[in-house]
């Protein structure tokens, strides 16, 4: 009896992961193909791309893309100003939403429903772009670089996450234990809460980082000085440069039009390489168990 | 009783940056709400203009591309949380369930890349891969039958949300799966090797485990987007409108866009704004009420 | 808000009769000066003391924003910008702004936070929205811009063009005057027409005719009788089928509709009354005949969809480098098929409707865009919180020096892009790169479209060769063109309305275009067929506003024309 169950387990569970397996590369295949096209589109003639004869390998490679990139030595003030707006930026929401996120999630403070409520309402009204300039404005904080790693500093639906991945994740026995022995709630966030929701911060981190590394319209509202702009700022204009001469202004820019499409594909691969790099080292907070040893009993 | 009263006003510090910052930047600049109920006169400044009342909200309502704009937006909408929302939750799941560590790895760092292409190059991708006849992929979709021959995909008003919504589900469903696949990790592994010993084979443990520690998670993320049901992007509908599709494409940020553009009309803007922030609320707490209702647990 | 305004405009006033150098005037020079050869640096000289500036040693500063091409290069590295700057005694701080002016202007004009000077940045209707923020320059003029008031009396039609009502000036226009008649020229690939033994078609018959033999036939000569795309034409974006370069509606002049600029959302002018052609029953008649083309396969079935780029990728030929399209619309020849493939092709002549009819039924027009290609208006305003207008204005007048002129549009004579030879003859230099076209090159190093000048027609400059070539290939068009005549000429984007008109046609039109829009490419397509559609179609355009649109549209005009 007990083999044919263990040998029918192993059927069932052999199909399954047979299952898995088919499914994980298809949607592989899925997934990377148009990656791949990205990739050879950039250092393919424009014209060909458009006519749709590139399809799994470049064709008459050129590289203005990337040279009409690298040329402009804009890119690498952005490169900087992007990762100090989103290294300061990131340690900034982290502090700000982690403790309100915690604070949120005490079953026995009587006021967080109505608190939450203070931070939903504005996820949905908000005044508009020109009251917020002039608010922004009037304290002095235009064409700064403190109101790009400001600005976000709460995200209301990051902090949600976190509340609820607090509530769910870790137990309230272990906030009863610790208060018993006389722990503060400052005390007991730092000490247990943080360690324990290496998950949940190693996610918000890199939700924040992105946001910081793909925004480009508060640095298009609150700054003009070239300066400060971020990577994303010189990356739409080279990016615009293809759309500059379409219909309408007459014969001008076919040198640039032709090969203007090459720069579209390879500002994608310019401007997200970095941030690529960045998860794999997150990856690894999300590997099984980080959870053991927690709960005891 | 005492000590519970002084460690609350430790929870009150911890509040504050957060509830600061909101105060600074969202609610002080809230009085521009008030211009859907004026005249916009600059001389008099945001608040200084005639009050008007319910004109521009008539304006909208009554001109003749008020339901047809709310139709589209709900309808891509409502297809885009339909789809989007159970992608990255079966995406986590099996890539979680991936025996061998080397392809979960890669896999798992593969799927999120799309997030990251930006849309303008997402459509113009979309334009050369599914073109008329030189278009690799929609040679591939019409071959395997799953579109007619002599349609024009990107230039249909029947394939514009599908081709919408499901480039949608491409870029973001392997984005949106981390933060089930954080959740997953919670799990105590302890549970999967009692599991085991009970006898049950992976389909079981997925989903007796598995999906129960998700599911707070997937209830809150369904919440928070039936909260913004009628905030269809403006700028990738923008980019895939044509003149071919739309009587399904024109939606409501599209439409302000296009009342705008000869000259500034921020009293209609904003009356515009302020009906889709209503609606979105009603839903949303709508959505929070039923959840806590069935489930328990709701967003507030 | 009123009250502080006030006191700070007050402010001004008083800070400006105080200012050193630059209130002095000598007014015994203008005159003669005028006559003479405008050169640059003489005309700033023109009521600034010099002397009086090296006294004080200092310039004034001046704040500027630059809505620029994202080709432009940085304003500080232009030498013709840096010479006119010191020329006139200002130094300017710019603001060069490359993209989404549009998403960010409405924040900065609401905030009132504005530079002095701003190029290419706001239009007719933001002086009637937000009243108060510009300066009227009309007095300014009269006292400190003797080259503006230059242009005004050689060309009478600019000061009635940048004049509103109350005979105020909030911004000021350009005035290039060599620019071709036309944006779109029509070709056709006479290779292939030779090839086949065709002659070169006249009317929309004979069009029909050459175009089925392409695509049956192997045209291009390589075998494969099946690659030939007939006709492409373009019409990407919201209502560039009304308003685009390269769409078909360039050929409605052959229905007796006479165009006069590019963005016309489907008004003309017929006997001096204003009309809408989408709902006239000529453009029936039109749609059918291209709805007949694109059933027979004659026109390419990505057309719509297609972007720019591809529209130009396709002409450019396939990788053996053969020629894939028949007819089509462009600006210049070369621009459009690369220099290769542009030996194949010629210009063609308007073509006369006659389907049902006999030919010359209809008075074959042409689109006439002379003056909204050379003429475009509110390329420079001055903000009403200028601390010295003098000077701003001053600065201002430099630009339509005529030297200057030509250097905003070409590029400086110090950077190497103009030359001049002679007493009023320049010629354009090629670019230095063999590869690069003469219109980046000008994109790159000028202000090009996007700058106010005056470029008087005296003047001889011998222009690059796009331009020379474009010019030349618009003789085609000479015959349909010297029918325009003052009972049909609407120039629309000249005219003015109040915020009141503004928000009706902001919201009405918005409304018709999302029908105009959508069923011309259904009809164009056979998805939805015109006769059955056409009457409820016409019906609800009215029912969307159109008449309150007509009415507000003829008012302005029959006030342009009382001028």
């Amino acid at each position: 009896m007990q083999r044919t169950k263990i040998r029918e387990r192993s059927l069932s569970d052999r199909i399954f992961g047979t299952v898995v397996l088919m499914l994980s590369i298809l949607i592989f295949i899925i997934i990377a193909y148009p990656l791949w096209f990205v990739v050879i589109a950039s250092i393919s003639n424009s014209n060909l791309v458009n006519l749709g004869a590139v399809t799994f390998w470049p064709k008459d490679i050129r590289f203005y893309g990337y040279e009409m990139i690298m040329k402009d030595t804009r890119i690498w003030t952005g490169y900087l100003n992007t990762i100090i707006y989103t290294a300061a930026g990131t340690a900034l929401n982290m502090a700000v939403t982690m403790p309100a996120a915690y604070a949120l999630s005490r079953p026995d403070f009587r006021q967080r429903d109505r608190i939450m409520l203070y931070f939903v309402f504005t996820m949905f009204f908000s005044g508009g772009m020109v009251p917020l300039y002039m608010t922004v404005s009037s304290l002095g904080l235009t064409n700064t670089r403190a109101i790009l790693i400001i600005i976000g500093a709460l995200n209301v639906y990051n902090l949600i996450i976190a509340r609820t991945f607090i509530q769910s994740s870790i137990p309230n026995d272990l906030y009863e234990a610790a208060s018993l022995d006389g722990c503060s709630h400052i005390r007991y966030f730092i000490s247990v809460v943080l360690p324990l929701s290496k998950a949940v911060i190693s996610v918000l981190t890199l939700y924040y980082a992105v946001i910081h590394w793909n925004d480009f319209f508060n640095a298009l509202l609150f700054n003009s000085k070239e300066a400060y702009a971020p990577l994303q700022i010189v990356l739409r204009r080279i990016l615009l440069l293809n759309e500059a001469f379409s219909g309408g202004s007459g014969a001008e820019g076919g040198y640039v039009q032709s090969s203007a499409d090459q720069i579209k594909f390879a500002v994608i691969i310019v401007s997200t390489v970095p941030i690529l790099c960045v998860y794999p080292f997150i990856q690894k907070y999300f590997e099984k168990g980080v959870m053991i040893g927690a709960v005891k009993g | 009783m005492k000590k519970s009263f002084r460690n609350h006003w430790q929870l009150w510090v911890m509040l504050l940056p957060a509830a600061l910052y909101v105060l600074i930047f969202c609610y002080v600049p809230m009085y521009g709400i008030q211009l859907a109920f004026r005249d916009y006169d600059f001389a008099k400044g945001f608040t200084g203009g005639s009050f008007v009342g319910l004109k521009y909200f008539k304006q909208y309502f009554s001109s003749s591309m008020f339901l047809t704009t709310l139709r589209n937006t709900f309808s891509l909408s409502l297809t885009s949380i339909l789809l989007n929302f159970p992608a990255p939750i079966i995406l986590a799941m099996i890539i979680n369930q991936i025996r061998s560590r080397k392809w979960r790895k890669v896999v798992q760092t593969t799927v999120y890349i799309p997030y990251f292409i930006s849309v303008v190059v997402l459509v113009s991708m979309l334009r050369i891969l599914l073109a008329n006849n030189s278009g690799v992929i929609g040679n591939l979709l019409k071959s395997m039958g799953l579109v007619s021959q002599s349609t024009n995909i990107m230039g249909s008003a029947s394939t514009f949300t599908p081709v919408f919504v499901l480039s949608g589900v491409w870029r973001n469903m392997g984005w949106n799966s981390i933060i089930y696949l954080a959740a997953l990790s919670s799990v105590d592994t302890q549970l999967y090797d009692s599991c085991k010993v009970d006898g049950a084979n992976r389909w079981q443990t997925m989903i007796h485990i598995d999906f129960p520690t998700i599911v707070p998670t997937v209830v809150i993320l369904l919440i928070l987007s039936m909260g913004s049901i009628l905030d269809v992007g403006f700028d990738k509908v923008y980019l895939m409108q044509n003149s071919l599709n739309l009587q399904v494409s024109q939606v409501i940020s599209t439409y302000v866009y296009s009342v705008g553009i000869q000259s500034s009309q921020f009293s209609f803007a904003t009356a515009v704004g302020l009906f889709n922030n209503i609606v979105n609320f009603i839903f949303l707490m709508l959505t929070n009420f039923i959840s806590k209702r069935v489930s328990g647990t709701g967003l507030i | 808000m009123r009250r502080r305004f006030l006191a700070s405009l007050l402010a001004i006033m008083i800070a400006c009769t105080t200012l050193p150098g630059c209130s002095s005037n000598s007014g015994g020079g203008t005159e003669s000066i005028a006559q003479d050869n405008k050169t640059n640096v003489e005309m700033a000289k023109n009521g600034t003391d010099t002397k009086e500036n090296n006294a004080t040693g200092e310039k004034t500063k001046l704040t500027a924003l630059y809505v620029s091409h994202s080709l432009t290069k940085s304003l500080d590295e232009m030498q013709w910008m840096q010479e006119l700057e010191d020329a006139c005694g200002v130094e300017v701080e710019w603001e060069q702004i490359y993209q989404d002016w549009n998403t960010t202007k409405s924040t900065r004009l609401a905030s009132g936070n504005i530079p002095d000077l701003l190029f290419n940045a706001v239009n007719n209707s933001d002086y009637v929205t937000y009243t108060g923020l510009f300066q009227d320059m009309s007095g300014l003029i009269e006292d400190y811009a003797p080259n503006i008031k230059t242009m005004f009396e050689e060309e009478p039609d600019t000061k009635t063009i940048v004049m509103n009502t109350d005979k105020e000036i909030f911004g000021l226009l350009r005035f290039r005057g060599k620019w071709p008649t036309t944006s779109t020229a029509m070709y056709i690939n006479k290779q292939w027409l030779d090839h086949l033994g065709l002659e070169i078609p006249t009317t929309f018959s004979e069009l029909e005719q050459v175009l089925l033999a392409f695509k049956e036939q192997d045209a291009n000569g390589n075998g494969d009788p099946n690659d030939e795309i007939p006709l492409d034409f373009n019409a990407y974006g919201s209502m560039a089928w009304f308003n685009g370069q390269v769409t078909l509606t360039r050929l409605i002049g052959s229905m007796g509709i006479q165009l006069n600029e590019l963005s016309t959302n489907g008004y003309f002018a017929e006997n001096k009354e204003v009309k809408c052609y989408a709902v006239d029953e000529r453009y029936q008649v039109f749609m059918k005949y291209f709805n007949g083309l694109y059933s027979q396969g004659l026109i390419n079935t990505n057309a719509i969809t297609n972007d720019y780029s591809m529209y130009q990728s396709l002409a450019s030929g396939n990788e053996a480098g053969d020629a894939m399209v028949g007819f089509t619309l462009g600006y210049e020849k070369a621009d459009r098929f690369g220099n290769e493939l542009s030996k194949q092709y010629i210009p063609l002549a308007p073509l006369d409707y006659d389907i049902d009819c006999e030919a010359g039924t209809y008075d074959t027009r042409w689109p006439y865009d002379y003056d909204s290609a050379n003429i475009a208006v509110n390329l420079v305003s001055m903000s009403a919180k200028c601390k010295d207008k003098e000077a701003a204005m001053r600065f201002i007048d430099g630009f339509y020096a005529t030297e200057t002129s030509i250097q905003a549009l070409f590029g400086g004579i110090s950077d190497g892009c103009v030359e001049r030879t002679g007493e009023n003859s320049y010629k354009v230099l090629d670019p230095p790169d063999v590869a690069m076209d003469a219109g980046t090159w000008r994109w790159t190093n000028a202000f090009a479209g996007n700058g106010p000048m005056y470029i008087p027609r005296s003047v001889e400059i011998e222009m690059p060769y796009d331009i020379a070539n474009a010019i030349a290939e618009r003789v085609y068009y000479k015959e349909a063109h010297d029918k325009l005549s003052d009972s049909d000429y609407y120039p629309q984007t000249f005219l003015k309305y109040s915020t009141e008109d503004q928000n009706t046609l902001s919201v009405t039109q918005a409304n018709i275009n999302n029908i105009i829009d959508n069923y011309w490419a259904l009809w164009l397509t056979g998805e939805s067929d015109i006769d059955s559609d056409w009457d409820s179609y016409v019906q609800s355009v009215y029912h969307a506003g159109l008449q309150d649109v007509l009415d507000i549209r003829q008012a302005a005009y029959e006030e342009y024309l009382a001028k």
